[in-house]
């Protein structure tokens, strides 16, 4: 049985579009683990189809993600290694599966949840973005407009919000970034806004869209905030307990 | 929806979008025009039935014409940012310049008919966006 809490991530480096796309995803690491959820973090050279195989065997992830290359049967790490492919994914069994990669949900993304997987977000189409400078994408001032969606994803699921919370939550962030670039005069604007539409009309989520990968947030701001309360009080409560113990000295014992 | 309606409404959709104005978005009279020269030939009068007919059926352009129109997106895109990249996480080619674009639609090969396919679905937006 898959662990809640625990994630396996995939990030080739090995061309142009993975490298910025490995960068991207770094903050979906920092978050998660800023979340408390472990992270088996599987960059450039370690991310192979033998990584990822030892990873979910070790820690049992309930989360399988990574940014790659793909067609529509097989999702590639580093070097384009394939890494799943269509009937060659039992692995993925039970767990919530999101591929940032071109076409995995026009075939792979069905067969995964077919054989088992709980979930699986990812896009039928290609993936394309623009960007201005090889940067950070969330840094840049075009290529964030593709990006921010996708983070929403891992975000919204390292906050305990189900697959379908997550899913519509990125929908939301992509018209939001449609609507921003249909209203600029830039030149590339309307680039901007057909590649936006093309990503958000191309992302799919198969099978349960009630999963979750970890507690949902407002579980561990329960004992989170009894804890916060607790420790508040303490130099009122040491205070009472202390005088209530001295009270206790001086009375006579009972006899 | 009389026409000076219709104008009125495709007005105000060109003020509120400005990223879509310019746009190639029909072949008329064996021209590729933009959104804001329809409405501006509607204004004046000129090519009236022509030009309603083809924003009717915006995004389902005949073949031919849908390359042209790519064509010539892509050449004003690749004239005002030749500095930006496209990229994807397919496998044939993980970045290009828009004047690579261009040569993908020039000879028509899978990479081109991936971004007229795009383009389609960019003109159907805005035939949804102006009726809406």
């Amino acid at each position: 049985m898959p662990r809640p809490g625990y994630v396996t991530i995939t990030r080739p480096n090995s061309d142009a579009a993975t490298y910025l796309g490995s960068i991207a995803l770094g903050h979906a690491v920092s978050y998660m683990r800023s979340r408390g959820i472990y992270v088996d973090d599987l960059a450039a050279d370690r991310a192979t189809r033998d990584s990822v195989l030892r990873s979910l065997s070790t820690f049992d992830s309930i989360y399988f993600t990574g940014v790659g290359h793909g067609n529509n049967t097989t999702f590639t790490g580093q070097n384009q290694q394939p890494v799943f492919w269509k009937c060659n994914c039992d692995e993925l069994r039970g767990r919530v599966v999101f591929l940032l990669s071109c076409l995995t949900g026009a075939e792979l993304g069905p067969d995964i949840v077919s054989k088992g997987g709980l979930s699986f977000i990812g896009y039928k189409e290609e993936f394309v973005w623009v960007q201005e400078r090889v940067v950070d994408p969330l840094t840049d001032s075009i290529a964030k407009a593709f990006f921010e969606p996708v983070m929403e994803i891992h975000y919204r699921l390292a906050d305990g919000y189900t697959a379908g919370d997550a899913y519509r939550a990125s929908i939301d962030r992509w018209n939001y970034w449609i609507d921003y670039w249909s209203r600029q005069s830039d030149p590339v604007a309307s680039t901007i806004v057909m590649f936006l539409m093309h990503d958000r009309d191309a992302q799919v989520l198969y099978g349960d869209s009630s999963a979750r990968i970890a507690t949902p947030a407002a579980l561990t701001i329960v004992p989170w905030a009894i804890t916060a309360v607790t420790m508040t009080m303490m130099p009122i409560i040491i205070p009472i307990s202390v005088a209530g113990f001295e009270e206790m000295a001086k009375s006579p014992s009972p006899k | 929806m009389s026409l000076s309606e219709k104008i009125s409404r495709l007005r105000r959709f060109l003020s509120e979008n400005p990223a879509l104005a310019g746009i190639p978005i029909m072949v008329v009279g064996g021209r590729v025009i933009s959104l804001r020269e329809a409405v501006d030939m509607l204004e004046r009068g000129v090519m009236t039935q022509e030009i309603i007919a083809k924003l009717q059926s915006l995004g389902l352009d005949d073949e031919e014409e849908m390359w042209a129109l790519v064509e010539r997106f892509w050449e004003s895109v690749a004239a005002a940012r030749p500095d930006i990249k496209i990229y994807a996480l397919g496998g044939y080619i993980p970045v290009m310049s828009p004047a690579e674009a261009l040569e993908h639609i020039r000879a028509r090969d899978e990479v081109g008919k991936s971004l007229v396919k795009m383009y389609s679905s960019l003109l159907s937006y805005i035939k949804m966006r102006m009726n809406a």
